[in-house]
């Protein structure tokens, strides 16, 4: 089985390219598969460059004739490979955080997606925020992070349900020493009624975001409802000593799961089991159930129709393949901080199928502006 | 986007979100419309005005020599169809450098034909679908390029169809126009003759309600395919045309089956008419020559309860 995987970089989390390759390779072993697959990589960089991403992807699947291409791109660059899959007629799994999301909703032929679902968190996030406070919020984002999708998710999770967005702030500063949100911590003084800040941010802004809250007390209790990466490293350390505001978020994954798949991935990657090993070690997974050998069938819907219903235990939990969407749908965690104490909890969350259906209910119309690097990588 | 101009031929609104775009990229060359397409016509009229834009007027005598000319006149690149009904000879859809192509709004090859948005709707399809392929010596026949489909809603009209395909279309021209603009090959893919089928443009038969062989959903299909262009599927009645525009299937079958046809009731919002097996449709909006109104106005037009329709 020969597998294509269109590579990328980032200079902020360097580890992308390479905990894929090491998650997608540490599984593979474990199902003693790395003899049956060849991996043929090219990198896109940062994943921005529609066409070096065209012609990489024309690379492996004309020349190099691989039989599944996992394409490691965001939605954006992805819109331009369509008509080359469509002709190549083979499957691809289209791999990223989830940031981003297709455009149109109803599956399309050959392609399956795997991503840490983080748009979908978002929305889960921003409809949590209009259960609470008196459903008035803020949004708070970057200039790198609100060129995403999860920032409409966000909102639109907490407008769909009642809630009044009153401010956007996007900080555009550098990630130093200088950082300061000043007009953010200003706008929630001089409103004191809005509570529910409703926020998007990688792990290093959040990091310095939370670090400047924890030096502002605001005359009514404030609550942040989190992007999935305001809750990794760095940042997550940065709630949990001397911040006192409240924060709820959801989360893909986390190293503390107990369960067996988890385990056997942390003992397998150690120390560099990230989110971006997951990723890699998942798809290792859905190549496994492919059950690579000489005589499959490598028609792109025929490789995917053997692979609806089945159910696929990960470190996350069980995946399945949504049906409607051509989406691996995995658990999401629950994570909460009460206001004024350093204790968090995590709790697998129940029902995701109410929300997945309202999120995915309506097609996004009209043009979408944003940035065509894969999300993560700059 | 790029420095490719476009020629865009078409005859009706399925084509606006596409021109709205390529306008706003500055690469739409030049409009044509077929004449006969007279309301399309004043409508681009009205989108370019002031935008120096030539809209191209051409009948079945002229077009093939206009089209050749404008190719050349306005320095075109990429040729577009869509719904342009004549079809183009080999010395036109091989001008344009960069190739000739057709938004159809269906799947192909299994819906060819002038109208599969119709077909589409009215033998319920789960998804209907938009092909954006390669211009060749027959209709609907070319390479695929680029095949997006969407959700078929209970709800769904010929109308509402038609405006998300256009939306969804102007997208794949764009992913198109970016190709040509890296100077790809287009990459396209021939249709399994095999998988062909063509349906043919509705004729009167298609567009009226068999009582006696339609079940609810059959009808509210046709009704929702027929929904505004022909002012809903026809059914008749004393010698009347009635047509039936918006209604739904009753979740509960009759307890007494009715012949297929009979009106059985009109509440206050609808007529119930029985259907086959026991089924019943509640028809909330119909349209006749004296007008498009409430179904229960036809009380006033002296129809009641126990007339059947043929």
């Amino acid at each position: 089985m020969k597998l294509g995987l269109l590579f990328p970089l980032s200079n902020v989390h360097p580890s992308i390219g390479s905990g894929f390759v090491l998650g997608l390779k540490a599984m593979l072993a474990t199902k003693q598969l790395q003899d049956a697959v060849t991996i043929i990589k090219e990198p896109i960089g940062f994943g921005g460059g529609e066409k070096e991403v065209y012609q990489k992807a024309e690379k492996l699947l004309m020349v190099d004739e691989v039989d599944l291409l996992i394409a490691f791109v965001d939605e954006k660059a992805f819109e331009l490979l369509n008509p080359l899959i469509q002709a190549a007629d083979k499957p691809v799994l289209l791999v990223n955080a989830g940031a981003n999301y297709p455009l149109n909703w109803v599956a399309q032929p050959n392609v399956i997606r795997l991503n840490l679902q983080h748009a979908f968190s978002c929305y889960l996030s921003g409809t949590l925020a209009a259960q609470g406070g008196n459903k008035q919020g803020a949004l708070v984002s970057s200039f790198y992070d609100c060129g995403y999708l999860h920032t409409a998710a966000i909102v639109n999770g907490f407008t769909e349900n009642g809630g009044q967005m009153l401010h956007n702030y996007i900080n555009n500063q550098r990630y130093d020493e200088g950082f300061e949100i000043g007009q953010l911590t200003d706008f929630i003084t001089a409103n004191p009624a809005c509570t529910q800040l409703l926020s998007v941010l990688d792990e290093l802004p959040a990091s310095l975001v939370y670090d400047r809250l924890k030096q502002y007390s605001a005359a009514v209790p404030i609550h942040l409802y989190v992007s999935p990466m305001m809750l990794q490293g760095a940042a997550l350390k940065n709630i949990e000593s001397g911040f006192i505001h409240a924060v709820d978020g959801f989360l893909p994954w986390h190293a503390g799961l107990a369960h067996e798949s988890n385990q056997l991935f942390i003992n397998s990657c150690k120390e560099k089991a990230s989110i971006f090993s997951l990723l890699g070690w998942e798809t290792g997974l859905i190549i496994a159930e492919l059950k690579p050998d000489p005589q499959q069938d490598w028609n792109g819907d025929a490789v995917i129709a053997s692979l609806l219903n089945k159910k696929i235990e990960g470190p996350r939990g069980t995946l399945t393949l949504d049906l409607d969407t051509q989406i691996y749908m995995a658990p999401l965690y629950h994570y909460y901080k009460s206001e004024g104490t350093s204790h968090a909890t995590i709790e697998p969350v129940s029902d995701l199928e109410k929300g997945w259906k309202a999120f995915t209910s309506k097609s996004t119309e009209g043009h979408v502006t944003g940035w065509m690097n894969t999300y993560l990588c700059y | 986007m790029n420095e490719n101009k476009l020629i865009l031929l078409c005859g009706s609104r399925i084509a606006l979100p596409v021109m709205r775009d390529l306008v706003f990229y500055k690469q739409l060359g030049v409009v044509v419309i077929p004449e006969h397409c007279t309301e399309f016509i004043q409508q681009v009229q009205m989108l370019l005005k002031d935008m120096s834009i030539p809209i191209l007027v051409v009948n079945r005598k002229n077009y093939v020599m206009e089209l050749e000319k404008a190719v050349k006149k306005y320095s075109i690149s990429i040729g577009l169809m869509a719904t342009f009904t004549y079809k183009l000879p080999a010395s036109v859809f091989r001008l344009p450098s960069k190739g000739f192509y057709n938004l159809h709004p269906g799947p192909l090859p299994g819906y060819r034909g002038p109208d599969p948005i119709f077909q589409q709707i009215r033998n319920q399809e789960p998804f209907v679908g938009i092909t954006l392929h390669r211009v060749d010596e027959d209709f609907d026949t070319g390479a695929v390029v680029l095949f997006e489909r969407i959700k078929l809603l209970d709800t769904d009209t010929y109308g509402t169809v038609t405006t998300k395909l256009s939306e969804l279309s102007s997208r794949m021209v764009n992913t198109l126009i970016k190709m040509t603009g890296f100077d790809f090959e287009i990459p396209s893919r021939p249709q399994d003759q095999a998988l062909a089928k063509y349906f043919p443009r509705q004729g009167a038969s298609d567009i009226t309600i068999d009582w006696k062989n339609m079940g609810a959903a059959t009808i509210i299909a046709l009704m929702n395919a027929c929904n505004p262009w022909n002012k809903g599927a026809v059914a008749q009645l004393n010698n009347k045309i009635i047509r039936l525009l918006e209604g739904d299937k009753l979740a509960e079958k009759l307890n007494k089956p009715q012949e297929p046809g009979t009106i059985i009731n009109f509440t206050d919002h609808a007529m119930e008419i029985a259907c086959l097996n026991g089924e019943c449709l509640s028809i909330r909006i119909i349209s006749v020559d004296e007008g498009i109104m409430s179904a229960i106005r036809l009380l006033q037009l002296g129809i009641i309860a126990g007339n059947r329709f043929q």
